[in-house]
This record gives C-alpha cells, sequence and structure tokens, in this order.
C-alpha cells in the first residue's frame, strides 16, 4: 500500500471515506425506514358486556333461550332490570358456549406487525428486516478491515452467498417469535461467517460456486430455524454454518446440483430435535461425511437429492432411536458409516436406497449383542468403537455383494436374535468379537491396563481375514488359545510396561497367523517355547 | 489504508449515533405494544412486563436520536422519528406533545406511506384513549347522573362525526393493506367503547333509577348509529376470508 504524503491522496482517501460511509450510512437509513413495527391500538376493554350477550340471545342465539330454562329465566331477567355477579357468570357462560368464538390471539396480533413500505409482489424477506441490523453489525466488524468487503475478496463473496440466502427466506413478518429470533440470530450469524472466513483465511480455497453454497446453507438454516423459532437450535446456527463452510470442499469438488446443500444444512439442524447430544466435532463429522456421501451419490444421479435427503433423515431417525447408542456417539457413528461406506456405500444406494437403509439398519441391531457386553469403564474407546464399526461395515458391504440385499438382511436379523446361532457365521467378525470379549473378561480383571485391551483389539482385526472363511467352532478354539496365549505372556512378565506387552502380543499374532491351523496345538507353553519370548 | 480507515471508522460512528437510538426506538417500541396487545387480546395471560416501561425507553430513545436532527433530516428520518415520537407521547398520554410531533412529522413525511397514515389517524387514535376513559369514570361511577351520561354521548360520540381523521387516514393510503387492516381494527377498538358506552346506558336505565326519558331516545339514536359504523367496519373484514380470525373476534365482543 502506498503511504498518503501528498495533499491529492489525502484529498482522495478523505473523499473514498465519505463516500463509504455515505453508501453505509444510507443502507442503515433504508433499513430503519422500512423495518415493520409492532403498531398499538387504542385502549378498549376486551371484556363482553352483557347488553351483548342479551342482544345476542334475543337474535342469533334465540333457539337456545327455549331450550335451557336457566338461560331463559337470565334473559328475562337481563330484559328488564340487572343480573347479580352470579346470574353474569352464568350468562357469560352461556354466550362463550353458544357463539362461535374461533380466534387465536397469537394469530390476531400478527396483523399489527406493519413496514413502512410494502415492496409489491415479493413477500417480505428476512433480509429486507434486518438490513439495519446487517448494516450496523457490519460496520462494527469490518470499520478497520475495508478491503475485505471488495467484491474480490472471499470475505465479500460469503457474505453475498449469506445475504442471497436470507434474500430468499420466506417469513411471517407478524410472527413475533420468528422475528425476534431473526433479528438476533442472522446478526450473529454473520458476525459468524466474518470471523470463521477471518480464522481460516489462509486455508481456504475459493470454489467457483462457493457463494451458492454459501445461499444455499443460509436458506436451509434459515427455513429450519424459522419452522421452529423457540427451539435452541438457534444456539447451533452459527457453528452449524461454520462447519458447512469448512467442509464445502468436500462437497464442491463432486456434486453437480446445489439445492441439496439446503436441505442437507436443514437436515443437520433438524437432528437437534431427536435431543441428540451434539458435540462440535460430532457436528462436524456429520456435515463432512454427509456432504461427501451425497457428494458421491450425486455426482452420476444428480436429479436424486430429494430422495436422498429423505433418505438420510430417515437413517438419522432410525439410528438415532436405536438404544443400543448413547446419544453423544450417533453423530460419530452416522459420520463413520457415511464416511467408511464411501464409495461401496455410494453405489449400493444408487442400486437401491432402501435395501441399502435396512442393511445399515439391521448391521447395527446386530452388533447390539456385541456392544451390550462391552465393559461399561472405559474399554473400547469411542475411537476402538468406531473402528470396529468401520471394519465391519466393510465387510458387511462386501458381503453384500454376494449376497442379495434380501439375503443379507434376513440374515444380519437372524444374528441380532440369536447371535450364537449357525446363522451368525455369515457375519464371523461380529460374532467371534462377541466370543473374544467373553474371554477377555473371564481371564483379565479389570485391573488390566487400558493399553492391554487397546493392543489386543489392534491386533484383533489382523485376523478378520482368517476368521472369514473358517468355521464357527473353529474360530472360537482359534479365540480361546489365543487368549490363553496372550493372557500367560502378559501375566508372566507382570508387571510389564506397554512397549514390552505390543511387543509380546504382536510376536504371538504373527507366530498364530503363521501357523495357519494353530487350532491342533495342545499346549500353549509349547508354541511360547517356539516363541522364544523372554 | 491506517489513514484511510481511520477517517471511515470516524466518520461512521459520528455520524451513526442517531440511527442507533431510532433503531432502539423501534425495536422498545415494538416491544412495548406486542406487549399490550398480548395484554389485550389475550387478558387470560397477562404479561408481567408493563408496556409503558418499553414505551418509556422507546421515547427516551427517539428523543436522543432527535438530537441529531440534522444527519436525520439528510438520511428522510427526521419524517420516522417525528413519528415514533407522536406514536410513545400517544401512549405516555403526553397529548398535547404528540400533537405537535405529529405535525412536525407530517410536515416531512413525503409519500403515504404507513408512518403518514398513522400521523393522520393520529387525533382520532388519541380522541378514542381519551373516550374509553372518560366512560370508565362515567360509568363506573357508583350512582352515576343522567346528566352526565348525556354529556358523555355529546362529547364523545356526536352524531356523525365518529373517526374522520381514521377515515381520511385510509383514503389515502388504499393500496397499503396492512395499514389499512390496522386502521380498520383501530375503529373497532372504538366500536367496542362505543359498545361498552350503550351498555352503560342500558344497565342505568335497567337499574330502576329515574331518568330523563331523554336518555331512551339517546339510547336509541346512538344504537342505531353505532349499527351503521359497525356494519361498514365489519364488512371490510367479511369481505377478506383471510381476517376471519379478526372478523370471529370482534363479532364476539361487539354489541
Amino acid at each position: 500500500m502506498v503511504p498518503i504524503t501528498t495533499p491529492d491522496l489525502i484529498l482522495f482517501t478523505i473523499h473514498a471515506a465519505l463516500k463509504a460511509s455515505h453508501s453505509i450510512k444510507k443502507g442503515i437509513a433504508d433499513g430503519i425506514r422500512q423495518k415493520s413495527i409492532v403498531l398499538p391500538l387504542p385502549d378498549f376493554d376486551a371484556m363482553v358486556r352483557e347488553t351483548t350477550i342479551e342482544f345476542y340471545f334475543q337474535k342469533e342465539g334465540k333457539k337456545y333461550v327455549s331450550q335451557i330454562p336457566d338461560l331463559q329465566k337470565l334473559q328475562e331477567k337481563a330484559q328488564t332490570s340487572i343480573l347479580n355477579p352470579s346470574e353474569i357468570k352464568r350468562y357469560r357462560a352461556y354466550y362463550n358456549a353458544f357463539k362461535k368464538n374461533e380466534f387465536d390471539a397469537t394469530s390476531i396480533i400478527s396483523y399489527f406487525s406493519i413496514k413502512n413500505l410494502h415492496r409489491e409482489g415479493n413477500p417480505p424477506s428476512l433480509l429486507s428486516l434486518i438490513a439495519g441490523n446487517l448494516v450496523s453489525t457490519g460496520i462494527e466488524f469490518y470499520q478497520f478491515f475495508p478491503e475485505k468487503i471488495h467484491p474480490n475478496h472471499f470475505t465479500s463473496k460469503a457474505l453475498i452467498g449469506f445475504m442471497q440466502g436470507l434474500d430468499q427466506i420466506p417469513f411471517s413478518e407478524g410472527n413475533f417469535d420468528q422475528k425476534a429470533l431473526a433479528e438476533a440470530f442472522f446478526p450473529n450469524l454473520f458476525v459468524g461467517i466474518s470471523e470463521w472466513v477471518e480464522q481460516s483465511e489462509a486455508s481456504i480455497k475459493w470454489h467457483p460456486k462457493t457463494t451458492q453454497f454459501v445461499q444455499e446453507v443460509t436458506k436451509g438454516i434459515g427455513e429450519e430455524l424459522l419452522a421452529d423459532p423457540t427451539s435452541e437450535k438457534s444456539r447451533w446456527g452459527p457453528l452449524l454454518f461454520q462447519s458447512f463452510l469448512s467442509n464445502a470442499s468436500t462437497y464442491l469438488q463432486t456434486n453437480t446440483e446445489d439445492k441439496l446443500v439446503k436441505e442437507l444444512a436443514g437436515l443437520t439442524l433438524s437432528l437437534l430435535e431427536e435431543k441428540t447430544i451434539l458435540s462440535p466435532s460430532g457436528l462436524d463429522h456429520i456435515i463432512r461425511s454427509t456432504l461427501s456421501f451425497s457428494g458421491q451419490v450425486l455426482h452420476d444421479h444428480p436429479t436424486v437429492s430429494p430422495k436422498l435427503k429423505n433418505w438420510l433423515a430417515d437413517l438419522f431417525k432410525k439410528l438415532s432411536k436405536n438404544p443400543i447408542f448413547h446419544p453423544a456417539l450417533l453423530p460419530q457413528v452416522i459420520g463413520t458409516i457415511l464416511e467408511t461406506g464411501g464409495t461401496s456405500l455410494a453405489e449400493k444406494w444408487k442400486q437401491s436406497p432402501r435395501a441399502t437403509r435396512d442393511f445399515l439398519i439391521a448391521f447395527f441391531e446386530s452388533n447390539g449383542q456385541l456392544i451390550k457386553n462391552i465393559p461399561k469403564d472405559g474399554w473400547p474407546q469411542k475411537e476402538d468403537f468406531l473402528k470396529i464399526i468401520q471394519k465391519g461395515l466393510l465387510h458387511g458391504l462386501s458381503l453384500s455383494s454376494t449376497l442379495s440385499n434380501k439375503e443379507l438382511t434376513e440374515a444380519l436379523l437372524t444374528f441380532q436374535n440369536d447371535s450364537k446361532g449357525s446363522e451368525a457365521s455369515i457375519y464371523p467378525m461380529w460374532s467371534i468379537s462377541l466370543d473374544a470379549m467373553q474371554h477377555y473378561q473371564m481371564h483379565f480383571n479389570q485391573a488390566m491396563p487400558g493399553y492391554v485391551f487397546q493392543t489386543l483389539f489392534q491386533y484383533w482385526l489382523s485376523f478378520e481375514s482368517l476368521f472369514w472363511v473358517m468355521p464357527k467352532q473353529k474360530s472360537k478354539a482359534f479365540i480361546k488359545t489365543l487368549c490363553q496365549y496372550y493372557y500367560n505372556e502378559i501375566y508372566a512378565h507382570s508387571p510389564i510396561e506397554e512397549g514390552k506387552c505390543r511387543e509380546i502380543m504382536e510376536k504371538i499374532t504373527q507366530f498364530m497367523l503363521a501357523q495357519q491351523q494353530p487350532f491342533t496345538m495342545k499346549s500353549p507353553h509349547e508354541i511360547i517355547k517356539q516363541l522364544e519370548i523372554q | 489504508m491506517k489513514t484511510y480507515t481511520t477517517i471511515l471508522g470516524f466518520l461512521l460512528l459520528t455520524a451513526c449515533g442517531g440511527f442507533k437510538e431510532l433503531q432502539n426506538a423501534q425495536d422498545h417500541f415494538s416491544k412495548a405494544a406486542s406487549i399490550e396487545l398480548q395484554n389485550q387480546f389475550d387478558p387470560q395471560n397477562i404479561s408481567l412486563d408493563h408496556p409503558d416501561n418499553w414505551y418509556q425507553l422507546a421515547y427516551s430513545n427517539v428523543k436522543k436520536a432527535l438530537q441529531n436532527t440534522p444527519s436525520l433530516e439528510r438520511d428522510s428520518l427526521l419524517g420516522m422519528a417525528y413519528s415514533l415520537k407522536a406514536l410513545c407521547e400517544w401512549k405516555l398520554q403526553k397529548y398535547q406533545l404528540a400533537e405537535i410531533s405529529r405535525k412536525a412529522a407530517l410536515n416531512r413525511i413525503k409519500t403515504a406511506n404507513r408512518n403518514y397514515a398513522l400521523m393522520t389517524a393520529l387525533p382520532d387514535l388519541i380522541h378514542m384513549d381519551v373516550t374509553t376513559a372518560a366512560l370508565k369514570q362515567t360509568f363506573l361511577n357508583i350512582n352515576p347522573q343522567g346528566e352526565q351520561i348525556i354529556h358523555f354521548f355529546q362529547t364523545y360520540f356526536p352524531e356523525g362525526k365518529q373517526w374522520k381523521h381514521i377515515k381520511n387516514a385510509m383514503l389515502q393510503t388504499p393500496d397499503e393493506k396492512a395499514t389499512l387492516i390496522y386502521l380498520v381494527q383501530a375503529q373497532l377498538s372504538g366500536l367496542k367503547g362505543w359498545s361498552d358506552a350503550l351498555d352503560g346506558l342500558k344497565q342505568y336505565m335497567d337499574a330502576g333509577n329515574s331518568y330523563p326519558l331523554i336518555l331512551r331516545e339517546i339510547f336509541a339514536n346512538q344504537y342505531q348509529q353505532y349499527l351503521e359504523e359497525k356494519g361498514t367496519v365489519m364488512d371490510f373484514l367479511r369481505q377478506d376470508p383471510s381476517l376471519v380470525e379478526l372478523f370471529n373476534y370482534w363479532n364476539t365482543l361487539l354489541l
């Protein structure tokens, strides 16, 4: 930047500043001029008077009078004298019962929020409602960084997308909850975007469609939020928005249609209705994986977005109601499914969304038995659990390529009903894992360091290809033997430090895999001897 | 750049001070009105928050905004500011000040918009409040005198002269539906006062008091005029299916 050193430049700077100041001021002034205000009525008493009731029963409500002796008596008295308080009470009750009184106070009050000027034709938008707030917020935020609101700066592009999105959100001007929320929420969102861009400036790769992406996300969040303006979703809005922006490139690289983004933004926000306990990382995981998965599905089938959105909503809903998941884990489970499944899942979805959903549901229900057996005091950690899901899902998907969806679903559901039944062998990883858990629990007490379990599990996954072709009974024998080896060796060296433990287990595992037929070995000590573990 | 931004920041901070006060005044006024409407239309759920506190706050905001009159004038916001001031003064029962502000607003509003209609109608809105206060004073009196009642009707419901300001405002804003609906409802509020006054008169006569015979005549005449006025206003609601709730509400309440 050239330093200001000459009178001309100084004058130019002042002129430019005045011009900018004028434009911004004009924006605020327009916002104020057009803003709706609620107009009060003159004072009036909302109580129905006796004469009103009397005249009603003289004319429209005459037919009721002859049917009810008490009312008849009251009506006769009201016409010639005044009623006592008890009679007035009954008289009003009859009126309220017979006179159609169909109105809703909240709805009526909505008629009193009135703009100073109306745009012909178009319904009012959120943007027009909160333009003044946005401008004043923008001034506060950017008054010392005006270069960021240059049209070519991506801050400016993000904000344009945001405001274009706002401009397309219809809303009821008279709904005070919506108005209050909008006026409080969207300027905050504006600040949220600005802060995010500022923090991520160095790492952002601006895609030509990003402005539209931001626009659709804004619409999705805005519409979902305003549909239920009293909810706590507003707390999540800025975070959700930032997460979408952060993961935009995941989607933009593959997708050919943008409207789904809006649906996904709304859908993600609606997950909060399920009372899911979301953490920022969980939310981010869902968004990243959903965008990635949707991008893959839509890459070849750009027109299926409504179907996909409904599918995701259905899946989220069903999984969130599954009692085997701790709610705090659900977002990451969903994220893991969609990320791990990747192309295979997307392909499967393209063939049959319904069967894919059924497969996933059955997959998780079948794992319920395993999860129930996991000790509550620490293992497996969340990461281990997600690894189980990843591995299992990949196997499930590979199986599903050879079995029909119906066969697979039936098999998995059978496994759910009887996890030790012969049908369970169709899904050996999980069946055997269940057995393994039982063995571990028998052999290792809870004083066993956590890393032993983690290491066990890590190596356990190495066996999956072996288990895959192994009859169930042999698998169980294998597990039993292996567990004994681990148990004997680890305790033989107890106390043992972590590195040594891992080393021992790795050797045993490799040896077992190399043997191919470990089931014939009768003595663990014999193997240990061969391994020469010292 | 630093110089530029400093200048810009300075200009904005100094120039927009009045705007912020005006925005606050709008928000506080809306808040007050919302509470008041809630109390009027849903008396079972009276708010503990008193609308006058918010009207007072809005009034204070708009007076501060008006300390920066040249800036408001340059941005054509002076009419808005005076309108809001007049509305606050109406609700805070500072009727004489409201009239001064109203005239100031009308002098500066250049188009027939919501504010213009409101300022045109304001004398009637104020008159309705004054009428309601007088109504309570006249009929809540334990032993109202016939002369007092006669005086009340002659003063507040003179024959053929109801709400000319509101009607004038409606003629000037024929395309502003939301504003028209508001003005119709303002008339209905006034009609409710009239309806209550007729009820008070009838109750007075039915109570067995000895009263001047002219009261019967007053009742008959006033009731007839009331029905004509009510018919016109209710027709406005009846003709628009989207206003059925409003129609039902007032139809239940009015004589």
